[in-house]
């Protein structure tokens, strides 16, 4: 057995009989180009806060990105038809000069990008031009599904002092979108910065779970809370592991960055990047939020052969029969993403596809599990470090029993 | 319990003096505009990746940035860049690329902290070290860029010398 313990292993298998029984294996089709190829001095970026850059919705698979083609950063969205042979490019909302990090999520039979601007977070409809104003001085906009139709969107912003958590539910009115006032999270505010929220619906306590980057103790932990928009939110509770300091005299701890938080019928799964082994730098961890929305054992769920290579970008997805999270490494020599899949209370080793390794480079990992079962991933790929980009994409079909390619 | 754990954490903590920013009576700048100043005045860069709570940015800053030599030579000697590790702060890259602080990590396999990078004004680094360094580690690094050995030799080799 490697770092993982074994306590972590049995917490996910008890708190989710219903969900891990199949592991979840994929054929993945040969990748497309979902924005054409590389272009000298164009660079894509798929960095929303809590990775909802990529969604299935009906028939229909869409991306959400920044480029600077034009000549500043500005939020893009392509959707591809199943069946069809490329990603076609749709209209999205516009803000006045630049635009960064946007996260897509659906809301009724319509897609919503939210994302931020120079003059603060903003939300559209995506084949609509017009975006509103959600916050004047927000960043790191994040969005998560929510009853009634609605959705809940959750940001970053100065307050006195330090950034705070603040939302807005987001609606549809006639075919336009409305939004609700902006809201600080009620029960959350600490005397220290909080950034990168991630969001996501707890179905059996009807409720929101927000998770986020928190320095009230002076360096960066994650905190969580369930609750609402209008109610307020529980106490906070930290996320990652308690350590204690490595110096009495110095520091105060290790640090941990970017959660991502998806929704399920057994709770809600959080991935991180976490360095509590701090020589290593990050490793990826995951943790369960069931019927409290408190989030359980932490779990290491890179396997051995990740042993001394740093770890970015976590992404995960939650399906109905299974638990996905990726990231990229250079375990081999230069960047690959890397999978693992939750199953049977245990996460698997690590996998890829072909297309996902190799002499490219590929970071920056998207994922979405639709209904059949279907593993949706895309990513960032570059020909050498700090070179020109293109976004990627390929499907994964589930297959019965299979290896699924790798190391 | 979890809550009430929490609170205890919180009230320890916030006793606590110290954790890591950059060292005091220094100027650092955000790793764009130390490049961009970098180009007009001829120095060469210092890049320090830095986290908040890190123990060993702390104690670095505490027992060797303090010393003086250490200050005025880098004060004097080069552009000063200071990234948060984990932060958001939107930066703009030579080639253009606009990117977050915490992206700058992998493109200088900054994965721990504290890492420090010397770099010539257009981000190409000289030099990298990794971890705690003594005053002594600092200037030794500091002569060893700015007397121009590195074109000639490895640090380890500079230091075995005895230059």
């Amino acid at each position: 057995m490697n770092r993982r313990t074994a306590t972590g292993l049995l917490g996910l298998g008890l708190l989710l009989p219903g969900v891990l029984q199949a592991g979840a294996e994929w054929t993945f089709s040969e990748p497309l180009n979902v924005d054409g190829n590389w272009q000298a001095g164009v660079f894509h970026h798929l960095e929303s806060s809590g990775r909802r850059n990529l969604v299935v919705h009906g028939s229909e698979v869409c991306l959400t990105w920044e480029d600077n083609r034009d000549g500043t950063p500005q939020v893009r969205v392509a959707c591809r038809a199943a069946g069809d042979p490329e990603f076609s490019p749709r209209l999205r909302p516009g803000a006045p000069r630049e635009s960064y990090e946007p996260a897509l999520l659906a809301l009724g039979d319509q897609l919503l990008v939210a994302f931020e601007a120079e003059d603060g977070v903003r939300a559209g409809l995506v084949g609509q031009p017009e975006a509103l104003a959600l916050s004047p001085s927000g960043a790191q906009v994040t969005l998560a599904p929510a009853p009634g139709g609605q959705v809940l969107a959750v940001w970053a912003e100065k307050r006195e002092r330090h950034r705070q958590l603040r939302g807005a539910m987001l609606r549809l009115e006639a075919g336009a979108l409305r939004a609700g006032p902006a809201m600080w999270l009620k029960g959350i505010a600490g005397d220290g910065d909080q950034g990168y929220p991630a969001a996501a619906w707890l179905a059996n306590r009807e409720a929101h779970v927000v998770a986020w980057e928190d320095r009230r103790f002076r360096n960066t932990v994650l905190m969580s809370a369930i609750g609402s928009l209008n109610d307020g939110f529980s106490l906070p509770m930290q996320v990652n592991g308690l350590w204690p300091p490595h110096s009495s005299e110095y520091g105060v701890s290790s640090g941990v960055a970017r959660i991502a938080l998806r929704g399920g019928a057994a709770g809600v799964l959080a991935a991180w990047a976490d360095k509590r082994n701090f020589r290593m730098g990050h490793d990826i961890y995951a943790a369960l939020a069931a019927d409290s929305g408190r989030f359980g054992d932490n779990q290491l769920v890179q396997d051995g052969f990740a042993e001394g290579v740093e770890q970015w970008h976590p992404a995960l997805a939650m399906g109905t029969d299974a638990l996905v999270v990726a990231w990229d490494d250079d375990r081999d020599g230069n960047s690959d993403l890397w999978l693992t899949t939750g199953s049977g209370g245990r996460w698997s080793d690590d996998w890829n596809a072909a297309a996902m390794a190799g002499p490219l480079l590929q970071t920056h990992p998207a994922l979405a599990l639709d209904s059949s079962g279907r593993l949706h991933v895309a990513w960032v790929e570059r020909r050498e470090a700090g070179g020109a980009t293109r976004l990627r994409y390929a499907i994964g079909t589930p297959v019965a029993a299979a290896a699924v390619g790798g190391k | 319990m979890q809550s009430a754990v929490f609170l205890l954490l919180l009230a320890l903590v916030s006793g606590l003096p110290a954790w890591a920013d950059p060292p005091e009576n220094y100027v650092f700048h955000p790793y764009d505009e130390a490049l961009h100043s970098a180009r007009d005045t001829g120095r060469k860069v210092f890049i320090y990746f830095g986290r908040e709570g890190c123990g060993y940015c702390d104690l670095t800053n505490r027992t060797a940035f303090v010393d003086p030599r250490v200050r005025e030579r880098y004060q004097q000697n080069y552009e000063l860049a200071y990234v948060d590790s984990e932060g958001g702060q939107r930066l703009t890259l030579p080639s253009g690329e606009r990117i977050v602080e915490r992206e700058l990590g992998p493109r200088f396999q900054a994965f721990v902290t504290p890492v420090f990078v010397f770099a010539e004004a257009d981000g190409t680094p000289i030099l990298r070290r990794v971890g705690v360094q003594k005053t002594e580690d600092l200037l030794a690094a500091e002569r060893f860029v700015a007397g121009g050995f590195y074109r000639r030799m490895n640090f380890e080799e500079f230091r075995a010398s005895g230059e």
